[in-house]
């Protein structure tokens, strides 16, 4: 199946195309349109719940509560979707069709990245979007009912850093999709794929506790263990910048572009392992 | 069995996969690691100093994200639901779980300590028989134990929330009604009294409690440095402008009582210390 690489350059129109394919494969199906729905149901119904929250103001509330939607059903989506439309070419044959002819396996794994990384790139930015707009609304209604508690200039809320709050986890939903692609392409089933991605999800979300809980070990090779186990997972707390969000502080530019670089590096690492696992595979 | 070194090509691939992983992670440990720094600065609860502080607070910020907001709030209503049933261990439990899930606000942690040092000892005598039946030692030994519960808690708080005035506050109080040690109120008001932000009343506080113990010199002392600190509208003494037919705003006017109380005060201390009046203050 290595044939066509030989005899074809590399298209990006092919890439494209097959991107285009995928995001509009992706966005046709019901998967998609459910977790949507549900985050954005959420995100609405966060008028409901202001009345349960004791322990912050009520803007910083609604911030949490939508953006706790957007990571969960981002998550989902991510995983689900990326091993869904990877196994539906290979359960329906179009991937041998589709590789049988001049088309490199590295625009097909590129393609289907960029086509999920697109759908989950609508669904930040409508989260996203729905956000600033109910926080824009209750912002409002707060300062024409208490205006002597925001004596300061202009709006308290930063809504640009809200944007880079969004776009910062819809690079970490990259990451996501590229690591659920590297498992597909050696994975035989759907399922395992989805399973293990979950898995990936929890570990770079949790792998900072084990680099911390390890760190004093005395033993040298256990911790050169260790330290190389925390390195081949990404660690997902540095996309949570949310907490930078105060009344006295904002996202830092620089921390934010820092983590943009690192969420690309991976993506493109990633993709390129998906790629080498890839070629190994008897389709 | 004949040896087919085409057997090995999963293994090799899966090691290369982890080897260039793990060379990722380490190339990307300058982007990651002030990235990283940054989010852990604000997000007190990322700051692990052990094993099961990484299994409470790690696991759940790590994995909740922005939904421990409201998954703490939830807590809390079943929390306060426990506390009208006077279920002192299963009220305990909770509000721990609670700031577990949650610690950045304040208000969780200052209520479950109120609850557990000053509600929980009327709970226990009652069960035990009442106030009439439960000797004095008795009643005095469970305000103690609930007192140090309470006083952990905020002790506990203030990992997440070191200059906060309230916290010292409520371990004075907590001191100062329950535990009767005035000395340790006086230690803690006066910190409370130096965090920025507090009003004033826990420097009166520490004042009272220092007159409490018999330090009436200490007393003296402080009260003049608060004293000489306090805004004078026109008219008091001390004031550098003198009285005019300008009625005094609604903030002078609670100025002038705190200052011309205060002063009272100071004269009232001079009379204990039996000051002559060539040393008296003048304001």
């Amino acid at each position: 199946m290595s044939a066509p690489d030989q005899r074809v350059p590399f298209s990006y129109a092919r890439l494209a195309l097959i991107a285009g394919n995928t995001f509009l494969e992706a966005v046709r199906q019901k998967l998609f349109n459910l977790m949507l729905l549900l985050a954005v149901g959420l995100v609405a119904s966060v008028q409901a719940f202001r009345a349960f929250n004791f322990g912050s103001s009520e803007l910083k509330f609604i911030f949490d509560y939508g953006l706790g939607a957007l990571v969960f059903f981002g998550s989902a989506l991510t995983v689900t979707a990326t091993a869904q439309l990877f196994f539906s070419e290979i359960e329906s044959r179009t991937a041998l069709t589709l590789l049988a002819k001049p088309v490199w396996r590295t625009e097909f794994i590129f393609g289907k990245l960029l086509g999920v990384w697109a759908v989950v790139g609508v669904f930040c930015a409508l989260v996203t979007g729905l956000l600033i707009g109910l926080i824009a609304y209750r912002e409002h209604a707060l300062m024409a009912a208490n205006p002597e508690m925001f004596t300061g200039a202009g709006r308290p809320v930063p809504y640009g850093d809200i944007v880079i709050v969004g776009v910062l986890q819809w690079l970490k939903f990259g990451v996501l999709a590229a690591a659920t692609l590297l498992i597909a392409s050696f994975s035989n089933t759907n399922l395992y794929t989805v399973i293990v991605g979950f898995f990936v999800l929890v570990i770079c979300h949790l792998q900072y506790i084990a680099v911390e809980a390890y760190a004093h070990l005395t033993s040298l090779p256990l911790r050169v263990l260790v330290a190389t186990l925390s390195h081949v997972f990404p660690n997902f707390q540095v996309f949570n910048l949310a907490e930078q969000i105060g009344p006295d502080s904002g996202v830092d530019g620089l921390v934010a572009l820092r983590v943009a670089a690192y969420a690309l590096t991976y993506i493109f690492v990633l993709g390129g392992l998906a790629v080498y696992s890839f070629r190994q595979r008897e389709i | 069995m004949r040896f087919n070194p085409l057997n090995l090509r999963p293994l090799r691939t899966g090691l290369l996969v982890v080897a260039a992983l793990a060379a990722t992670g380490w190339a990307l440990d300058p982007l990651e690691q002030p990235a990283w720094a940054a989010v852990r600065a604000r997000e007190p609860a990322l700051k692990l100093g052990t094993l099961q502080a990484a299994l409470g607070q790690g696991v759940t910020v790590g994995l909740l994200g922005g939904f421990r907001a409201l998954a703490a709030d939830f807590l809390w209503v079943k929390g306060e639901v426990l506390w009208e049933d006077h279920d002192a261990p299963a009220t305990q439990s909770c509000l721990k779980l609670v700031t577990t899930i949650d610690p950045r606000p304040l208000y969780f942690w200052i209520n479950s300590s109120k609850m557990v040092a000053y509600d929980m000892p009327d709970w226990r005598i009652r069960a035990e028989g009442g106030y009439e039946v439960v000797p004095k030692r008795r009643q005095q030994a469970i305000v103690l134990e609930q007192a140090t519960v309470g006083l952990e808690i905020l002790q506990e708080a203030l990992t997440y929330h070191p200059n906060s005035w309230f916290l010292y506050e409520t371990m004075a109080n907590i001191h100062w009604q329950q535990t009767k040690d005035f000395a340790a109120a006086a230690v803690l008001y006066k910190l409370a009294a130096e965090q920025p932000g507090e009003g004033g009343w826990a420097g009166r506080q520490h004042a009272r409690m220092l007159q409490n113990i018999g330090r009436y010199q200490e007393a003296y002392d402080w009260l003049l440095q608060r004293y000489a600190k306090l805004p004078k509208p026109p008219g008091t003494p001390g004031s550098k402008e003198p009285a005019t037919n300008q009625p005094l705003t609604v903030q002078q006017t609670t100025d002038a009582g705190e200052a011309t109380e205060m002063l009272e005060w100071i004269r009232k201390l001079e009379h204990t210390l039996n000051l002559p009046a060539e040393r008296a203050y003048q304001p």
